[in-house]
């Protein structure tokens, strides 16, 4: 069965797109046994320092981000849109079983990586409006051939909505919306639930008769108990998901996925060891609920396919 | 004498005391005057109190009561007292409440206050019982309630939920709820969290 095409999208920042992405992805691969590739789409590659040691990235990138080391990431495919050149080669590209040990053995064979490249932030301003079409295409026709060499594919989107981000809609199945419970978020949804419903309708002749990428999950992400401030927002956020089940505006299965990933400083200290919470803390809260987030996850993206 | 016949009598005295005022000399006019003045003013607070009952307002808040007061909960009567800031004494039957409600809004003049929360508490009444099998009917529930100011969401939270229906609509507005949480600790939280979650959810036309 081909890839579903997942993307990690809020446009609000510091939600946990990136956190879920590489920790989900992680829990997928290890747990679940899938086979799950990470493409990392943000120009602050934080998917990619993640799972990469900076030692290993260095490899990847030498010459400080430009050069020949960024046709091996996830910029290249929009560079070759823009030029009209092939450049970009997956199987060079994608780095397998990410993290690596120091000595550069596997540690989840079957979680593989697209690395970004801080070069992702010139592709807003290198785009004119002759290569507008072809850009936001570009990402979907790259991952078409990858699709079925993998289960999932988990694409960390840019916290905006411009055209890096318009290509992963147009090459995304679903939506999954990494969330904080409080207004903000809520108000964020609101707004990002309406934008990608007009995103879909002017595109909707570049999709090629694909189903729309929708809001179709929600992950909650650094979750805490104390106090009722958390149990109330997380109220909020199921009454506006039944209005926008109601209004269209989301996927009409879409689901808040459980548990609610608690927060744990120990997701904190493993994005600083580049390695996903269950390698770095096995018996952490964070480890237990990112294990049982990819048992929902399967069932809930099984469920749509 | 009747009072229309008691009426025509004073026309005449006032008109013949226009005209005729000054004849009037020595103590016994002043002592006579004086009296009458007294007995006056006491038929001219009568009067009042007798005109302040006969509004149409005060004719409608009588049919209600009638109707209502008798199914308004202890807790509700305080806060519509406090809402019209109205001083009720205690009383043991309904139909002694009713009467010293009915003069309490006519000497403070709240009438049309209290009539349209009569009619309110009426149409509550009226209304079908929630449904509250879903979460998403009870989410439902809850942004109706949330609408409403909160002596109304109080109100109609003490009318026409149960407890069990109070606990439920907490719970899924994110309140811990455990079995030992009684109604009265609920409501003040759960007022205010069900108006938040009305304003954070369809709040300003969302």
């Amino acid at each position: 069965m081909p890839a579903q095409v997942l993307a990690f999208l809020n446009f609000k920042g510091g939600v946990g797109k990136t956190t879920s992405v590489v920790n989900l992805g992680a829990g997928l691969g290890y747990f679940k046994n899938k086979r799950v590739l990470v493409v990392d789409l943000d120009a602050q590659c934080n998917s990619t320092f993640w799972l990469l040691r900076p030692d290993h990235f260095a490899a990847l990138e030498p010459t400080e981000f430009e050069g020949a080391g960024s046709a091996r990431t996830s910029w290249q495919i929009f560079r070759d849109a823009v030029y009209g050149t092939s450049l970009f080669q997956p199987t060079q590209a994608i780095i397998r079983g990410v993290p690596r040990s120091e000595a550069g053995y596997e540690l989840i064979p079957n979680l593989h990586l697209l690395p970004g490249s801080l070069d992702l932030i010139d592709v807003d301003f290198e785009a004119d409006t002759k290569v507008v079409g072809r850009m936001r295409a570009a990402l979907r026709e790259a991952l078409e051939p990858l699709r079925a060499h993998y289960d999932y594919i988990l694409l960390d989107c840019p916290p905006h909505l411009h055209y890096v981000t318009q290509s992963a809609l147009l090459a995304a199945d679903h939506v999954v919306l990494p969330y904080n419970p409080d207004y903000l978020s809520l108000s964020g949804l609101y707004t990002l639930s309406q934008l990608l419903d007009r995103i879909d309708v002017v595109f909707a002749q570049q999709r090629a008769g694909q189903r729309r990428a929708n809001i179709a999950a929600v992950v909650i992400c650094r979750h805490q108990l104390v106090g009722r401030a958390y149990g109330t927002a997380i109220a909020e956020l199921k009454s506006r998901l039944d209005l926008l089940r109601h209004h269209r505006l989301v996927h009409p299965q879409c689901a808040l996925l459980e548990p609610y990933v608690r927060h744990d400083v120990s997701v904190a200290e493993a994005a600083s060891e580049h390695l996903p919470v269950l390698l770095h803390r096995p018996n952490s809260n964070a480890t237990i609920d990112y294990k049982l987030l990819s048992n929902a996850f399967v069932a809930h993206f099984n469920s749509l396919r | 004498m009747s009072y229309p016949e008691l009426a025509q009598r004073l026309q005449a005295v006032a008109t013949q005391l226009a005209r005729h005022a000054a004849a009037l000399k020595g103590p016994e006019p002043a002592r006579v005057a004086a009296a009458l003045g007294t007995q006056l003013s006491k038929l001219e607070k009568l009067l009042a109190a007798g005109a302040s009952h006969d509004t149409p307002e005060m004719r409608r808040l009588g049919d209600l009561l009638t109707e209502w007061s008798a199914e308004v909960p202890a807790n509700a009567w305080a806060a519509l007292a406090k809402q019209l800031a109205l001083k009720l004494p205690k009383t043991a039957s309904a139909a002694a409440r009713q009467e010293k409600f009915l003069e309490a809004v006519a000497k403070s003049g709240n009438a049309a206050a209290a009539v349209a929360w009569f009619e309110h508490f009426a149409l509550l009444k009226r209304r079908p019982v929630a449904v509250l099998e879903t979460e998403e009917e009870t989410r439902a529930e809850i942004r109706r309630l949330g609408a409403g100011t909160p002596e109304q969401i109080e109100l109609e939270l003490e009318t026409s939920f149960s407890d069990a229906q109070v606990r439920a609509l907490a719970a899924a507005a994110g309140l811990r709820v455990t079995p030992k949480t009684t109604r009265k600790k609920l409501l003040p939280d759960l007022v205010h969290y069900l108006r938040r979650h009305h304003l954070n959810t369809v709040g300003a036309g969302r």
